[in-house]
């Protein structure tokens, strides 16, 4: 098993993450040898078992209705790196990437 | 075009298909995963928390109420409801979704296999359209953008509003049949009691999934998935205008790829949302178990579904022998249907009654500019006025003068003819 | 006074705050005063990322008022130090990251919220391995901690500063995260007892996520009535946290001093075996025959897929954290690096914020989820989940109560070491089976090699820590008679 550096650029981009030529070729060499070393996992008789996802999972454990929000110490906007009038102002630019918003999960 | 060439435009030659997708936000008090109050019209930012706002170390716990509404909707759309269903890690990279990633019930939903009857096709057959999916969601951030200044302004108040999504199969072949759907849809949510219903108000939000193929073809060609139409008319419109899309393309030759469209109701177009190539889903929430609804609340859920309008309709007809067209009015609503009712109950005629309702009473409402839930004219009024009616202590005018001042002072009719101002000309007096 | 405050067990000191013999603010001026010493040293430990002296005076003085009235908590008056990616709302909650310098968040874990009530001061947050990363706390924004009982080598990961605080002796106990190893690595490097419960068994609500399935919250102790006691204050069902199990807390320090006649402690045999270093094999075998000597009966176990659960565990990790860290983009709170478009802020953001082990990770995940989806690593690793369950339940079914091994191959490398990839890839080789299937662990001192300290680990079926602390405390008191008492 093995990652290609053109591998690491599109993983980049989908992650959000920048990552420019000289450092994928490197981080390609890397992940290449953490790869390798998950190989084993390919290995092992699985024939039949149920993948597990969580540890002991017993059912969802359900809230009622009730209007009793977590208390913070300070208002959300104050966290905000930048806020304007009470809202959490952030950069966007419909015409780019950013035109997405709404679109919300495929069906 | 000249008289004598009669081309046959693209669209004639192609059916158009459309399955709709729509948004219901859900009447709870308290968030989805959260206990922030559902009031979105607060300052902004004042219902928001660590976890709404997806900071570092939150967790999500889910709404029981939440579970209930959209369980009765299912139950409501004649859906299986799954004893178990899951909530995946979605990707979501957009200002409104704080987590980085939605919470869906993507490859096991809440419900699926419903059904909703819309009209009849000719000749006489029902048009039904099938629900595929109904899945227990969250709402997004509010995003307002700010054009001059490459900003938008979040408001988290709305994020993580509990919300149902409904997912029809492509059984729709017009524009006509989706606004119907909708207008069926939202009757029938008014009456299950789970949602402000109103659409223009930023309540129901619709995705519109649109193609075209050839009379007969029966597999699917690809579709556009047309985003955030937010009226009945932005459906229509959004409907035909990527119908006529498809069948130019189609009558060209060229591909057509699935895509997803932005739709701007104000120009009339829709804008490709470019696709990424990107990882989305990173698999069920390690956070949430799986929702596993037991066998007994289910039954108890069904045994308390509301009567639903089709039901009630039928029982109109059957239960008061109405004509078709009175009973279409008498039930367009859940609370004209009680009123009717509550009227009919006490006074025994139930076509009077509905003469009334659907004639006086509806005429006062315009008049007075009130909701029937603030009208003055108890039912109980109504049918003591009418049993007076009926035993000849008032004639048809007289009667129609008293209801006139009852809708105008919430009097009873026994006061308005105790007084001697009020009683009208011809009322026969005592002895 | 010539004696540590530290060195006073935690009812010693609790009994004598409720006689009025002490004071909590002592313990909270020694531990401060412990704390400058080590990061005044010409080596700086560089134990902590935030400490608060002000806070915990305010803390302790307000626990004197306090002494009146409400019923007397088990930690009374006993300083605590908090890992760095568990939320607390005084102090700065930075994960070891540049993207979290300045956050504070505006609520607090569920787990610091009950050890406060339970009468213990936060006097510092510990430095850790960037989000949890990591075996050697070389990898935190804020520098590399360093082992107080190892000159010149690391402190273990992920969260060796709490577990060297301990060790240093500024406080008696510390909580943190233990995601594959994250609390009983270092507690084994630097000679600590250290603690990962049962999945569910202490809340999750506040500790950052890292890999929500695998992530614990973990505890570090002096010793292991240190743990067993902080145990009791912290654990419990919490509605905040959806895994969070509805179990019954057991009164732990009962289970301390007890005999070990009927026990049976299985010794895990491991195929990949011959990476573990001869002193740590002979210091664990050593172990053994204590066990023996306290009246347990010693066997042997083979679970078949033992040598599978880190690579599992690394999968299943690194694909959980790029959801989990997915939230990480300027927006609302930490870091921002500003631009003109959404998509552009976030990635700048995260690019400056994100250190390169946490790149590394969300990148191997990101191909693990994406195209390499096809060859179904992820799938497998969470069949190996399911055969590993299988595994120690075959193991505990065969009449086996405990079962034990090393926490770590080796003893603590030397600093230089640190970032050899094949010394980094065997450190959680024992430890990630527990996180996989959430059965609780315990590390604790067995000895030491050239001075330096060895840990052992004691793995019990689900809810049963009762069972570690009986074995543990037991085996505590016989190596504190051994070497001279």
């Amino acid at each position: 098993m093995r990652i290609t550096a053109d591998e690491v650029l599109s993983a980049a981009q989908s992650a959000a993450i920048h990552v420019d030529a000289p450092r994928a070729a490197t981080l390609a060499t890397e992940l290449t040898r953490c790869l390798e070393a998950l190989a084993p996992l390919l290995a092992f008789d699985a024939a039949g078992v149920e993948p597990a996802v969580a540890v002991g999972a017993v059912g969802m454990p359900l809230r009622a209705d009730e209007s009793e929000p977590i208390a913070m110490r300070e208002p959300a906007v104050a966290l905000a790196p930048h806020a304007r009038d009470g809202f959490i102002a952030v950069p966007y630019d419909p015409s780019s990437a950013d035109g997405e918003v709404g679109a919300g999960p495929q069906a | 075009m000249s008289a004598t060439e009669v081309e046959p435009r693209p669209e004639e030659e192609f059916e158009l298909v459309v399955g709709l997708e729509i948004r219901v936000p859900l009447r709870t008090r308290s968030k989805l995963f959260c206990g922030c109050a559902t009031r979105a019209a607060d300052p902004p930012n004042v219902n928001a928390c660590p976890i709404c706002l997806a900071l570092p170390g939150a967790l999500p716990v889910l709404n029981l109420h939440a579970v209930e509404l959209a369980v009765r909707t299912a139950l409501g759309l004649d859906c299986v409801v799954h004893p178990v269903s899951v909530y995946e890690r979605i990707r979501c990279d957009a200002p409104d979704e704080p987590k980085g990633y939605s919470l869906v019930q993507r490859s096991r939903p809440l419900a699926s296999g419903g059904r909703l009857q819309i009209g009849r096709r000719e000749p006489g057959t029902p048009l039904e359209v099938r629900i595929a999916a109904v899945r227990l969601g969250e709402e997004g951030a509010t995003v307002r953008h700010l054009r001059r200044d490459h900003t938008a302004l979040l408001d988290f108040n709305r994020a993580g509003h509990p919300s149902v999504q409904l997912v029809t199969e492509p059984d729709m072949r017009s524009g006509a049949e989706a606004v119907a759907f909708l207008h069926v849809l939202r009757q029938l949510l008014a009456y299950l009691n789970v949602s402000e219903t109103a659409m223009d108000r930023g309540g129901i939000r619709v995705n519109a999934h649109v193609s075209a193929r050839g009379f007969g073809e029966t597999a699917l060609r690809p579709k556009s998935r047309v985003l955030e139409l937010r009226s009945a008319g932005a459906v229509a419109r959004a409907i035909s205008w990527t119908f006529s899309r498809h069948t130019s393309l189609h009558a060209s030759g060229a591909r057509v790829e699935h895509e997803t469209l932005r739709w701007d109701d104000v120009r009339g177009v829709g804008t490709v949302v470019p696709a990424r190539d990107e990882v989305r889903a990173f698999g069920p929430d390690p956070d949430l178990p799986p929702l596993v609804l037991d066998s007994d609340w289910l039954d108890r859920m069904h045994r308390d579904l509301p009567e639903r309008p089709a039901e009630r309709r039928h029982r109109f007809l059957t239960e008061y022998r109405l004509a078709e067209r009175e009973v279409e009015v008498l039930t367009a609503s859940p609370g004209r249907a009680d009123y009717f009712e509550g009227v009919a109950r006490r006074h025994g005629d139930a076509p009077t009654a509905a003469r009334w309702v659907t004639g006086e009473v509806l005429t006062a409402l315009r008049r007075e500019r009130t909701p029937l839930g603030r009208f003055r004219v108890r039912p109980a009024d109504l049918a003591t006025l009418l049993n007076l009616l009926r035993d000849g202590v008032l004639s048809d005018e007289s009667a129609r003068e008293v209801f006139r001042i009852m809708a105008r002072t919430g009097q009873r009719p026994e006061q308005i003819l105790e007084r001697p101002s009020a009683s009208p000309p011809d009322a026969p007096r005592d002895g | 006074m010539t004696e540590p405050e530290e060195a006073r067990r935690i009812v010693e000191f609790r009994d004598g705050v409720l006689v009025g013999e002490r004071a909590p603010q002592e313990a909270v001026a020694a531990a401060l005063t412990r704390m400058s010493h080590v990061a005044a040293e010409p080596d700086d430990l560089n134990l902590f990322i935030s400490v608060d002296a002000d806070a915990a005076g305010g803390c302790a003085r307000d626990l004197e008022v306090r002494l009146g009235d409400s019923e007397p908590g088990t930690l009374l008056g006993t300083p605590i130090v908090i890992g760095d990616n568990l939320a607390t709302s005084t102090l700065r909650t930075t994960c070891g990251s540049q993207m979290l310098a300045d956050y504070v968040s505006p609520y607090q874990a569920t787990a610091v919220q009950r050890v406060r009530a339970a009468g213990a001061i936060v006097v510092a947050k510990a430095n850790l391995d960037e989000f949890g990363m990591g075996v050697s706390t070389t990898r935190s924004a804020y520098g590399a901690t360093r082992n107080p009982a190892a000159p010149g080598r690391v402190s273990g990961g992920a969260n060796g500063g709490a577990a060297a605080a301990v060790a240093a002796g500024c406080v008696r106990v510390a909580l943190a995260s233990d995601t594959g190893g994250g609390v009983r690595h270092p507690a084994a490097l630097c000679g600590v007892v250290g603690l990962k419960p049962t999945y569910g068994r202490i809340s999750r609500f506040g500790l950052v996520a890292l890999a929500p399935s695998l992530d614990h919250v973990g505890i570090v102790g002096a010793t292991v009535e240190d743990v067993a006691l902080t145990l009791g204050a912290v654990a419990g069902h919490d509605p905040l946290d959806p895994t969070s199990a509805d179990v019954v807390v057991e009164m732990y320090v009962d289970a301390l001093g007890h005999s070990l006649r009927g026990t049976v402690v299985g010794v895990l045999r491991h195929r990949d075996d011959e990476a573990v270093q001869p002193a740590v094999r002979h210091l664990c075998d050593a172990a053994a025959e204590r066990f023996r000597r306290l009246g347990a009966e010693v066997r042997e176990v083979r679970p078949p897929h033992l040598h599978l659960a880190q690579p599992a565990y690394q999968v299943i990790a690194a694909c959980e954290a790029v959801s989990s860290l997915a939230r990480f983009d300027g927006s609302r709170f930490g870091a921002r690096v500003e631009a003109t478009s959404w998509r552009t802020m976030a990635e700048r953001s995260r690019s400056a914020g994100f250190g390169q082990e946490v790149v590394r990770r969300l990148l191997l995940g990101t191909h693990l989820l994406g195209v390499a989806r096809r060859e179904g690593l992820l799938r497998r690793a969470q069949q190996l989940r399911a055969l590993m369950a299988d595994d120690f339940r075959t193991a505990f079914a065969s009449g086996v109560h405990v079962l034990f091994s090393p926490t770590a191959p080796g003893v603590a490398c030397i600093s230089g070491e640190a970032e050899n990839p094949e010394v980094h890839a065997v450190q959680e080789r024992y430890t990630a089976a527990a996180n996989l299937i959430g059965v609780p662990a315990l590390s604790i001192p067995v000895g030491r090699a050239d001075g330096l300290p060895v840990g052992g680990q004691l793995i019990a079926p689900h809810f049963a820590e009762r069972t570690l602390f009986a074995v543990a405390s037991a085996h505590e008191r016989l190596l504190f008679e051994e070497l001279g008492g």
